[in-house]
């Protein structure tokens, strides 16, 4: 299975008013250093009123900052499929006869406006299984690298999507926003064909870490570490104030307008016989804050864009290379 | 003081939005709590129980507060004893609603500016985070809001760049950072 599609709970499902299910799409542009994201997400059970879609497009550009904004609507007034979500402004879809993402932004008051067909250019990271979070579970399947084509208009200017890369994943469980959970998760698109694509899931304090998963691929093999091998470490803290979406929830809980949050990650993967690191910098963060819809609860899901570097040895091979990322840091 | 019950406020709930004033707005609000989400909007009748307050929006300004379990908003005069005052404008309100401008920037650069006794400057702030706090579990609430964000004009757009805080005295500066108050 190339792409995916939204996994809506049984009529017998027992969780299914902690329903999670989002198609996810992110943009890079190395000509002109912008990192986007485009993300619709569905919270609670479809038939309770209370449900929620959020479409969430964000678009960081040096020198300009963040564009882009989060639209919230009754799930029940979305149009939803399979294989799509359409909110007002925000929307994705996917093709799977063709293998393509298609995403669509309307958000020109906020200076953002897409039109994107990615298509699938590396085989999926696939964990179907259900990954504990917190008294709940997630599960994820992911494409690392996708060609782009389409249209973006950025802070007005439109963008040369000429070599723009993406990634795309469909994430989908029952957990409960606000639960003693989080999960730190980064893709990073080198030139050519170079990606790298880290998750794991944590408590809220990021003080109980599960087993990562780290995939390299690169001049056309891919390389998968996991558990032990692989490691994660902070540095500094970012000095940028994060971006907060959407308004209404940033408002409610204003002691959370300064995360602390790494200045630099520096991830190292080394299972005895081939070794990678990498030393990712952000230069700006989003917070976007997501609610349960039947009962309080809060997450809050930290968008770090910026650049990386990597150096390593693969099959007995030198390996370098840099590019954009973004990394994620919820709690 | 021409005054509302709640109950007559939530057929208007459902009515055009263009026509909405602001005391229409805020017994739409309370209305909407009240129906959607009854134990959070007894909690907010708890919070503000036997308080009066002045809300301005822009030109517009009513004083509300509840006369037993009705919500009563009605013209303000400028001559009404309340225990607290909140002002703002509907700019400030979008740019807050779009996640372009920090609630504790809006009170530094005078957009916001709530008065009153400590205790009810709390209240106050308690009732709207009770409401906020409601809104991702009431379609209804964020449809209102929709609704009012509809009426202002467009904003920038991007992040709102904090103001001049000449009006803030030095001692006041100082006091707040000596607090870790200043963002």
């Amino acid at each position: 299975m190339i792409l995916d599609g939204l996994r809506p709970p049984g009529a017998a499902d027992r969780d299914r008013e902690l329903y999670k299910d989002w198609l996810h799409l992110n943009l890079f542009d190395p000509a002109s250093g912008a990192v986007g994201l485009v993300n619709v997400a569905l919270h609670g059970a479809p038939e309770d009123p209370r449900a929620r879609a959020v479409g969430t497009a964000l678009a960081h550009l040096p020198g300009e900052g963040w564009v882009g904004n989060a639209e919230v609507a009754a799930l029940q007034a979305v149009d939803v499929s399979e294989t799509h979500v359409g909110l007002r402004g925000v929307g994705i879809g996917l093709v799977r006869r063709s293998n393509a993402v298609l995403a669509s932004v309307r958000l020109s008051e906020h200076g953002l406006t897409l039109d994107l067909q990615a298509e699938v250019a590396q085989r999926p990271i696939s964990a179907p299984w259900r990954l504990a979070l917190g008294h709940g579970w997630i599960a994820w399947h992911a494409v690392p690298r996708l060609t782009v084509r389409g249209s973006a208009r950025v802070a007005g200017r439109p963008l040369d999507l000429g070599r723009a890369a993406a990634y795309h994943d469909h994430n989908w469980g029952r957990w409960r926003w606000g639960d003693d959970l989080g999960w730190e998760w980064g893709c990073f698109l080198g030139d050519e064909d170079s990606t790298i694509v880290l998750s794991r899931t944590t408590d809220r304090e990021h003080t109980r870490r599960n087993a990562p998963l780290l995939t390299l691929h690169h001049a056309g093999r891919r390389r998968t570490f996991s558990g032990a091998s692989v490691s994660v470490d902070y540095g500094g803290q970012l000095a940028a104030p994060p971006r907060r979406l959407p308004g209404a929830l940033a408002v409610l809980h204003g002691d959370r307008a300064r995360p602390r949050l790494p200045a630099q990650v520096c991830i190292v993967a080394d299972d005895g016989r081939d070794h990678v690191a990498l030393t990712f910098t952000p230069r700006a963060a989003a917070q976007l804050i997501a609610a349960e819809v039947h009962c309080r609860g809060y997450g809050f899901i930290h968008e770090l864009p910026g650049s990386f570097s990597v150096r390593g040895e693969v099959a007995g091979r030198a390996i370098e290379f840099g590019g954009l990322g973004i990394y994620e840091h919820v709690d | 003081m021409s005054t509302e019950g709640a109950s007559g406020s939530r057929e208007r709930a459902a009515g055009a939005a263009a026509a909405r004033s602001l005391g229409d707005y805020i017994q739409a609000l309370i209305a909407v709590l009240e129906e959607s989400d009854p134990a959070a909007h007894a909690r907010l009748r708890r919070a503000v129980d036997g308080r009066r307050a002045r809300i301005e929006l822009g030109d517009e300004a009513v004083v509300v507060g509840y006369r037993g379990a009705v919500l009563e908003v009605g013209p303000a005069t400028g001559e009404e004893p309340v225990h607290g005052r909140g002002s703002t404008d509907l700019e400030t309100v979008r740019d807050l609603l779009h996640g372009h401008l920090e609630v504790v920037d809006a009170i530094l650069d005078g957009r916001l500016q709530v008065a009153g006794d400590s205790e009810d400057v709390e209240r106050i702030f308690l009732a709207i985070e009770i409401l906020l706090d409601a809104a991702p579990r009431t379609p209804q609430l964020q449809r209102l809001a929709a609704d009012l964000l509809a009426t202002a004009p467009a904003g920038p757009g991007t992040p709102v760049a904090p103001r001049a805080r000449a009006a803030w005295s030095t001692a006041e500066l100082d006091l707040l950072n000596r607090l870790d108050l200043l963002p």
